[in-house]
């Protein structure tokens, strides 16, 4: 396409935004309200992803061994644990240890509860095993239970197992919810394409008298159909960037150490070029369904 | 040159046949008015050369080339050969007159350079080079017309096709617009007339082709407007 033919193209679609100013307005709205529930549901998406990968980073089984162990046998067991295929690393927690972190934690400012445990020290030895891979925590966990000395196993297989099912369940509905949203998205922008073409149906005729191929007639509405969606698709980057970047500062103040969440420099990128892409599909989308009725002269 | 070959047209299945078996041929520069009752077949044989429609059966050829064989894809190029012009103008109510006649231009891709150029002169041709800037609501049915006639010229078109180009004029500014179809014929450009003013067919005296209910019953160089046509 010749650039001349092009930037009249382009001058015309944006005649037809502002000439159809109120529509076009609604319809910027409606596209940016799809795309906020659709940032919504991404950048829920994103974190679940993100924490499930740092709780499996985090993924520790802890051995309690039996108390009549001997040290040497301690030692052996260490040895043992480290040659199961599945763990990655293994760490000694001596019963003193536990103590004097139950003493620092967990008893800071109550030193009448630990009187005496010095001598009657009530934890047990054991090792905090970090695993390669999640998926197969019970066969290392039975692997670990088997191990002469052992008494029993703490893991959080079922933490693990709920957020994981939690997050396919959350992408599942993700995916349910924006197929619908782009469909009405779609239908929506249409209409409003729609009413461009019945109110240009006139002109449109015109230039098919005069020569216009229907390239060059569609050219101008589709690209209507795209600048209103790429603005549709910065107003909710706005929005959903602002609410992100509150939740972050909101977050920051309630010191939650347990997990944290993406980044608003990592949303951001993700976010915009998805809306940027999903805005401008849903609006040439919409123009190209409602061009074909005035096309035949 | 146009030449129609046993060309019949039958709107949809067993429907009205609106044109019956056609034979005539027009030749380049020609000045040929179509005339006959409403309903008898006079549009029809605009809208054939247009290929707005297509025959049922026989051939249409334009410069030797069968226009009802083309593709949709290549409609628009034939169109640009020629010009039309309507009883009720078809003007952008929202445009100037100049934007109204270098519309016509920006469809066929030319440069802005041309535009430039070649928009008053067309608007000179018909007389409305003072008014380029005014809107067609500001505008008589004469000035409507002939802002019309610029918009089909501005391409140089080789025909110039006219459906009742005078229904909406009164009888001084009917004649005024046929002087500059007359000249624009004199320039070489054939000009395919659908009329039912007897004045302009009288005093014009050129060939008339009359259609009675989808039959050719006349074809007459220099004839006039036929006194047993009802209107």
């Amino acid at each position: 396409m010749k650039m001349s033919k092009f930037k009249y193209s382009f001058s015309e679609a944006k005649k037809n935004v502002t000439r159809n100013g109120l529509m076009s307005v609604a319809s910027l709205f409606t596209i940016a309200c799809c795309l906020i529930i659709l940032g919504l549901f991404t950048v829920i998406t994103m974190n679940v992803n993100y924490i499930t990968s740092q709780i499996k980073d985090e993924c520790e089984v802890q051995l309690f061994l039996k108390d009549d162990t001997s040290e040497e046998r301690v030692k052996e067991i260490g040895i043992e644990i480290k040659n199961i295929e599945n763990v990655k690393e293994a760490s000694l927690f001596t019963k003193q240890d536990m103590l004097d972190y139950a003493k620092q934690d967990m008893f800071q400012g109550k030193e009448e509860l630990y009187n005496g445990l010095d001598e009657d020290n009530p934890f047990s030895d054991s090792y905090k095993i970090t695993l390669v891979d999640i998926q197969n925590t019970a066969d290392t966990v039975k692997q670990l239970s088997e191990i002469d000395g052992a008494d029993h196993v703490v893991n959080n297989q079922d933490v693990v197992n709920m957020v994981l099912s939690f997050s396919s369940v959350i992408k599942k509905f993700s995916i349910a919810v924006m197929l619908v949203l782009l469909l009405v998205a779609i239908v929506i922008i249409s209409n409003t394409v729609k009413l461009t073409v019945f109110n240009r149906r006139k002109e449109i005729n015109i230039m098919k008298y005069i020569g216009a191929t229907d390239r060059f007639i569609r050219i101008p509405f589709v690209l209507e159909g795209a600048i209103i969606g790429f603005l549709g698709a910065v107003l909710a980057f706005l929005l959903v960037f602002w609410g992100y970047f509150a939740l972050m500062k909101y977050m920051a103040q309630l010191e939650i150490t347990v997990f944290s969440l993406v980044s608003t420099a990592e949303v951001a990128p993700v976010i915009g070029v998805l809306f940027v892409i999903f805005g401008c599909l849903i609006g040439v989308s919409g123009s190209v369904i409602s061009m074909r009725k005035y096309l035949h002269v | 040159m146009i030449e129609f070959i046993n060309v019949t047209k039958q709107f949809e299945d067993g429907g009205n046949i609106a044109l019956k078996n056609a034979n005539f041929k027009i030749e380049n520069g020609e000045f040929v008015f179509l005339v006959g009752s409403s309903g008898a077949g006079k549009t029809t044989i605009t809208k054939l050369i247009m290929r707005e429609i297509n025959v049922t059966e026989g051939q249409v050829f334009l410069d030797g080339i069968d226009i009802t064989t083309l593709s949709q894809k290549e409609i628009p190029y034939l169109r640009r050969k020629m010009g039309v012009v309507f009883q009720d103008f078809r003007l952008l109510e929202d445009r100037t007159v100049y934007e109204n006649v270098e519309f016509a231009m920006r469809i066929v891709g030319a440069s802005r350079r041309e535009i430039r150029k070649r928009v008053p002169e067309v608007l000179n041709e018909v007389g409305l080079n003072y008014k380029a800037k005014m809107f067609p609501r500001q505008l008589s049915g004469g000035e409507q017309q002939r802002v019309a006639l610029a918009r089909a010229l501005v391409n140089h078109p080789s025909i110039l096709i006219a459906d009742e180009p005078t229904g909406n004029l009164n009888p001084k500014t009917a004649m005024e617009i046929m002087d500059i179809f007359a000249e624009i014929n004199r320039m070489g450009t054939t000009i395919i007339m659908a009329t039912h003013a007897k004045d302009i067919v009288d005093v014009m005296k050129k060939r008339v082709i009359e259609i009675q209910d989808g039959n050719i019953v006349r074809d007459e160089v220099g004839g006039e407007y036929h006194e047993n046509v009802e209107i």
